[in-house]
């Protein structure tokens, strides 16, 4: 019995380990594949209008900044709005937005105020609201701690122009990855993601889309009804909804032209985060229409996605007691020596974050912080501890019915590493 | 559903118009493998079971595949890590995949059937590797074929060779690297199986600088860093898993640290295994370039089996420095990736350490591709001009290469002689002759027909006798345990190389069964442990323990007895030679087929005994005088020294032939007639000496020794030598006792008719039972034992009886009797004792037989040493009783001092005292140390 659970385990643990490396390396696979992720050399000229919606809530440190760099895009200006979305009891940041819209002298920028009695009053009704507002045939979304890239317009022109696509996922990007001490691993979980993960997704159909970054056909959104407002995860929840309807994907992963972002600050903010999305995520399963998709590729994909902090949460709480009753009790030889692939596993994740992180680091011109590599290394099993509280975390919260949105706070300082 | 089904068969669809495409744009590359594979099939499988012989290292991967399969287990034996096991788990899964032995009649032709389908997937690598390196189908195509028609390859390649599967691994993992663009994908295949190819056999490891070159250089620069590191990781985590294996069973750590304990119980280690290998053969510390190192001997059998490999490895080098400034029909990275491949293949070949002939196979492929863009770079660099006469180069390289094999194919062996046929005809011959629980040592190629396939499950191989603690103890660490050996090429050479002494103790002890070597091609010098091919087997059957103590108390008899060239001496009395003693030692000798002890004694007995002018008779004695200086003591005969000589010669020339024995023995047997054979009262008897004096004629009844005057008869026919045997029993049963059946040691005729005692002329010890009597009891059983002469078996009864009677009342026999059955002396001796033991041996008390045995006779042997012991130990023992023992039956007795161990850092074999304790260094056997070339271990 216990050599089955074993077997099984191992099994598991080895696929998982497999799994993830495929994953994170898919992009290395193909050169073809990454030239064709990286953004376009030569723009065509301005066609579509985009609208660019900035929801927020208590941002006021930074985004009047942000509003300011997304209005200087190079791009015509009667070519894409700016709408900024906000509660009305959100005053702060009402001014604060006013104020740079008027300091700035931007003409193309609105700020809308949402209904104060609707429920629940949170991001994707804030979308849905502005959807109601756009008259562009395209809507991308930013959040207001987001560094957006001064041609990430004619970049997505470009895009949809040369191929025939409805949506475009842009690469964001984590950018403080010196400190904390898991900024590293949060920086890297970015950076295979945006850069390789996502691809994979694209390519088979499933894909749980970004939270920001993100161009859709405005018409799309519409078709599926917009954004959905109970669940914690809306832009991954939606982008189920749209690779159901077939919806036709794109990523773009550029190393100049990802939006920039920061790490939560403390452990306390990041397992927040990483609660609330892995709460998203078992929202997503527990709807159930992901089965509709119309390949059992596609409907794997979703299980091991959506279904992955579950596993994960379970992999944390067994792995202790696993590792103890291989060492009190006499296993098979076979499964003792098979035991050693996981942590094969383990090895070649690690060499591969320590490749991933030279190479972001090398990609967006940072400075190389040899102890970076060391601290790396160090904190890979505490990070993945982490990791798998905010799933056991969710898990829980989830089965008690606690589903209110726990929020990260933005300082900005990935504006001060940032090389841009 | 509906849905689901179109797309199937639009996949289908899809699948089959990329067929279809791909035959379209490959049509003719399709054709040629096709027909290289025909050729490769031809080649290699027609009499791929015949030729070459079955090598042990074929078989032990056999059994290791087959335990693999069987029971998970990675040998049969204890796994020693000797090879990494991913071949012969291959090997196993194989059997595994062909029902083991029901598509083939044996494990070893399933086996060698699996190299053929793994060579020929080489052949297909080879050619998609040169099509894809040389742009040139017609050189493409002449790779592959040298590869499949070299003589080296056709003899090694259907060997069960770990290398020819170790190539298979290699050759994918290049054809996975050498191409346009290497991502991570490939880097994770080819370090798989490059992986796979480092556990078939480790030295695939110096594959590995060609491989990162490989893929540094194929991968785009966006990619290279995460593909090197992919390929790193791959092999890496897969090669660690054998570290681990061997940490898990506890078997990784050396274990040189454990206490002299004298057994076998310091255990095994990986790492002292590869400690022990690396080191192999660099004590000599050769350069390549000296012509006894490994390298230079195993570098000109590869010129002399196929000089071609050599120059193409040779032109390699040109492709190396031209290959950049070719046209564009060569790939110049995939080349060089190649060139480095067979570099490093090349810098561990010439390390300094062993180098064993097969060590080509895996660079073979290679040599062959990257020589060949050398030898036809003259072309591809344009350095001759002209279209016509690049054909025409083109066209004389390649002439040359198939007329040299067009003058050594028709020749190759390979196709002809069955070499297995002697192989199988042994084992046969053991299925036919032996018990199934027989203890048999043969090299592996037997244990896996006999033990694993036929049931003998003390079959084992020689090696694992030699070194496995499970096997010695089941042989009670005894080689006189041993049964039978199937003495090969292989067991003959590990003798050789001083490996295997406890087999060669077993073997030295062992007599010729049967011997195959029909049609053999090998010079066979087995005395010498000298073979040199594998095309033969002999069985030994090891002897048993009298022969055994016949044989080495024979060794230990001339190590202190034999002078000069043939004089055998009594140190016990001055040096003292006689004509007995020598006598003596030539039955011995003849009985030991000692042809050079016999001729060397019978030569000095002729120059110093046979001095007597009237007649050829022997002196009876030769002395030393208080100078030191020998002269004749007694010029007057022994009789029986006499006929021992005559008879000792009939025996000498039945067994080699040689006409002058037969002619001295016919001068002696003469000689002995005319001179010592007496009429008294009208029967002729024997005399004890040649005398004028009729009064002064002497009996030794012992000297009448019945079977010998039978011998005569035979070519003897002017004496009646029949007449005398009748008159010599007659006389012997009128001396002997008639109550107690013994014998007096001297009588002299009454002159009656009769005999009386002659204790008046020889002492009062003439009258009693002794020394010389006991010599009666083993000429009678000579004489029934060959020719069922009743009138021995009567006498003997009548002793047989007195001697069981005084077992049972007295518990022993003393060395001497008077006549009335009474002790005459109060000490037991051996000889004595095998001369009862001799009488009683057919119808004694079974218990008091074995206790005389095991106690009085064998148990005052020393097998360590070859000498007896007892009360009164004297040159009789030595000198006459071992050849009592050829009439004693064999109870496998054996005393409990012939133990010895085993020192695992040296090898070296340690004999112990009946403690356990190892004895004093002087006492040690001297035995080469096994750190010399061993197969393939």
């Amino acid at each position: 019995m216990l050599t089955i659970f074993y077997a099984i385990f191992l099994i598991l643990m080895f696929a998982q380990g497999l799994a993830i490396l495929y994953f994170n390396l898919y992009i290395w696979l193909d050169p073809e594949r990454m030239e064709r992720s990286a953004s376009p050399d030569e723009y065509v000229k301005p066609k579509m209008k985009f609208t660019v919606m900035l929801p927020a809530y208590h941002e006021e440190a930074v985004l009047g900044d942000t509003i300011k760099r997304v209005a200087k895009q190079n791009y015509p200006k009667s070519r894409y709005e700016i709408l900024v979305i906000l509660q009305p009891s959100d005053t702060g940041t009402i001014k604060v937005a006013k104020d740079a819209i008027k300091e700035a002298k931007i003409k193309n920028a609105r700020v809308l105020t949402v209904d104060p009695d609707h429920t629940p009053l949170n991001k994707p009704y804030q979308l849905n609201y502005a959807l109601e507002h756009t008259k562009f045939e395209t809507l991308v979304i930013y959040d207001s701690e987001d560094d957006v890239h001064v041609d990430m317009l004619n970049i997505a022109n470009t895009f949809f122009a040369q191929n025939d696509i409805d949506i475009l996922q842009c690469g964001t990007q984590l950018m403080n990855y010196d400190s904390p001490w898991f900024a590293s691993h949060n920086v890297l979980e970015y950076f295979f993601w945006w850069k390789s993960r996502v691809h994979a997704h694209m390519k088979i159909g499933a894909v749980p889309l970004g939270g920001n970054s993100v161009f859709f056909k405005t018409d799309q959104v519409r078709k599926v009804g917009g954004w959905n407002e109970n669940c914690l995860c809306e832009d991954a929840e939606i982008g189920m909804r749209l690779s159901i309807q077939g919806s036709k994907m794109m990523a773009t992963y550029d190393a100049r032209h990802v939006t920039r972002e920061e790490t939560p600050h403390t452990i306390e903010q990041f397992i927040k985060q990483r609660t609330r999305w892995s709460q998203g995520f078992i929202q997503v399963i527990k709807y159930g229409y992901w089965r509709q998709l119309d390949s059992w590729k596609k409907v794997a994909l979703s299980a091991y996605l959506l279904g992955f902090p579950i596993f994960h949460a379970l992999l944390i709480i067994t792995t202790p007691f696993v590792v103890a009753a291989g060492l009190i009790f006499d296993l098979p030889f076979a499964i003792s020596v098979f035991s050693f692939l996981p942590l094969f596993m383990v090895f070649a994740l690690i060499t591969i974050h320590l490749v991933g992180l030279y190479e972001f680091i090398r990609e967006q011109n940072l400075p190389l912080k040899p102890q970076v590599f060391v601290v790396l290394v160090l904190t890979f099993i505490p990070y993945q501890i982490m990791l798998g509280v905010g799933a056991i975390r969710a898990t829980y919260r989830e089965f008690k019915g606690q589903n209110n949105w726990e929020k990260t706070d933005h300082s900005g300082a990935h504006r001060k590493t940032g090389a841009s | 559903m509906v849905a689901n089904k179109t797309k199937k068969q639009s996949t289908l669809a899809k699948l089959a118009s990329w067929f279809r495409l791909w035959l379209a744009n490959n049509w003719l590359d399709i054709v040629i493998v096709s027909g290289l594979v025909a050729l490769k099939a031809l080649v290699h499988g027609f009499n791929y079971l015949g030729f070459p012989y079955i090598e042990n290292d074929e078989a032990t991967y056999a059994i290791r595949g087959l335990s693999f399969a069987t029971n998970g287990s990675f040998d049969m034996y204890t796994y020693w890590y000797d090879h990494a096991p991913a071949g012969w788990m291959l090997i196993g899964i194989w059997f595994l995949l062909t029902g083991k032995t029901l598509i083939f009649d044996s494990y070893m032709s399933s086996a060698r059937f699996f190299m053929l389908a793994i060579t020929v997937a080489t052949v297909v690598m080879t050619y998609i590797l040169a099509r894809r390196l040389i742009k040139d189908r017609v050189m493409a195509l002449i790779i592959t074929l040298v590869v499949i028609l070299s003589p080296l390859q056709i003899y090694y390649q259907r060997r069960v060779l770990l290398d020819n599967i170790m190539t298979f691994w290699v050759l994918l993992s290049f054809l996975i690297l050498i191409r346009k663009s290497v991502t991570a994908k490939h880097a994770f295949a080819s370090g798989i199986t490059l992986a796979l190819a480092i556990l078939t056999k480790l030295n695939a490891v110096f594959f590995a600088p060609a491989a990162i070159f490989a893929v540094w250089r194929n991968s785009h620069k966006k990619v290279r860093l995460m593909s090197m590191v992919t390929w790193l990781a791959t092999v890496g985590s897969i090669v660690l898993l054998f570290p681990i294996y061997a940490l898990l069973k506890g078997e990784l750590l050396p274990v040189n640290d454990h206490p002299e304990s004298g057994n076998f119980s310091k255990g095994i280690s990986l790492i002292d295994t590869l400690i022990f290998q690396s080191s192999r053969g660099n004590d000599q510390n050769l350069a390549p370039w000296d012509s006894n190192s490994d390298f230079f001997v195993t570098f000109s059998e590869w010129v002399g089996k196929d000089p071609l490999f050599v120059m193409f490895a040779v032109a390699g080098f040109a492709t190396l420095w031209w290959a950049k400034t070719a046209s564009t029909r060569l790939k110049y990275s995939g080349l060089l990736t190649l060139a480095i491949a067979y570099i490093g293949m090349l810098v561990f070949i010439a390390r300094g350490g062993v180098v064993l002939e097969f060590y080509f196979l895996p660079i073979f492929p290679i040599v062959i591709i990257v020589g060949m863009a050398g030898l036809m770079m003259p072309v591809y660099t344009k350095l001759i001009k002209t279209k016509p006469l690049q054909v025409f180069y083109q066209a004389s390289v390649v002439s040359l290469i198939f007329l040299n094999y067009a003058l050594y194919i028709p020749a190759n062996p390979a196709f002809a002689r069955n070499e297995v046929a002697n192989q199988l005809k042994a084992v046969e011959w053991i299925k036919q002759n032996a018990d199934l629980d027989a203890t048999i040592l043969t090299d592996n190629y037997a244990t896996i027909y006999l033990n694993l396939e036929s049931g003998f499950d003390n079959t084992d191989y020689n090696y694992k006798v030699e070194y496995d603690p499970e096997i010695r103890e089941r042989l009670n660490n005894d080689w006189r345990n041993v049964d039978y050996i199937i003495t090969t090429h292989e067991v003959l050479k590990q003798i050789r190389l001083g490996e295997t002494p406890f087999v060669r103790d077993a073997f030295d002890h062992a007599e010729l069964a049967a011997s195959f070597t029909d049609d053999s091609t090998s010079f066979l010098d087995i005395p010498n442990y000298i073979s040199t091919n594998g095309d033969w087997a002999q069985i030994w059957r090891v002897k048993d323990d009298n022969q055994i103590i016949m044989q080495d108390s024979w060794a230990t008899f001339l190590d202190q007895n034999f002078k000069e060239y043939g004089q055998i001496i009594d140190p016990g009395s001055n040096d003292i030679t006689t004509s007995l003693l020598q006598t003596n030692s030539m039955l011995r000798a003849v009985e030991q087929k000692d042809r050079r002890s016999f001729d060397g004694i019978w030569q000095w007995t002729q120059d110093h005994l046979q001095n007597r002018l009237q007649d050829k008779l022997l002196s009876s004695t030769w002395v030393k005088d208080d100078d030191g200086a020998y002269s004749v003591g007694n010029a007057n005969t022994t009789s029986l020294a006499d006929l021992q000589a005559a008879y000792a010669l009939l025996e000498a020339h039945n067994v080699w032939g040689s006409p002058t024995d037969l002619q001295d023995a016919l001068d002696l047997i003469n000689d002995i007639w005319e001179n010592e054979v007496y009429t008294i009262g009208g029967s002729r008897v024997l005399g004890a000496f040649v005398t004028n004096q009729p009064a002064q004629i002497l009996i030794n009844p012992s000297y009448m020794v019945p079977s010998y005057f039978k011998e005569f008869a035979k070519y003897d026919e002017t004496h009646d030598w029949m007449g005398l045997v009748d008159s010599s029993y007659s006389a012997l049963s009128q001396i002997q006792n008639d109550q107690t059946g013994l014998f007096p040691n001297w009588v002299k005729p009454n002159g009656a008719g009769g005999y009386q005692s002659a204790s008046a002329e020889v002492g009062a010890v003439g009258d009693l039972y002794g020394y010389d009597a006991i010599r009666i009891p083993y000429s009678l059983a000579i004489d029934y034992d060959r020719n069922g002469d009743e009138r021995a078996r009567v006498m003997l009864d009548k002793l047989s009886t007195f001697f069981a009677e005084e077992m049972s009342t007295s518990g022993k026999i003393v060395a001497s009797y008077r006549q009335d059955g009474s002790p005459a002396v109060d000490f037991e001796d051996i000889a004595p004792y095998a001369a009862s033991y001799v009488a009683m041996f057919k119808n004694g008390d079974a218990s008091v037989n074995e206790s005389i045995i095991n106690e009085k006779i064998i148990g005052q042997y020393s097998w360590r040493t070859g000498e007896w012991g007892g009360e009164f130990s004297s040159i009789i023992n030595d000198a006459m009783l071992p050849l009592y023992l050829d009439h004693i039956e064999d109870y496998g007795y054996h005393e409990n001092d012939y133990s010895l161990t085993i020192d695992f850092e040296t090898k070296a074999v340690i004999l112990l005292d009946e403690f356990g304790n190892p004895l004093p260094d002087e006492d040690q056997p001297d035995l080469e140390l096994l750190n010399s070339k061993n197969s393939d271990q």
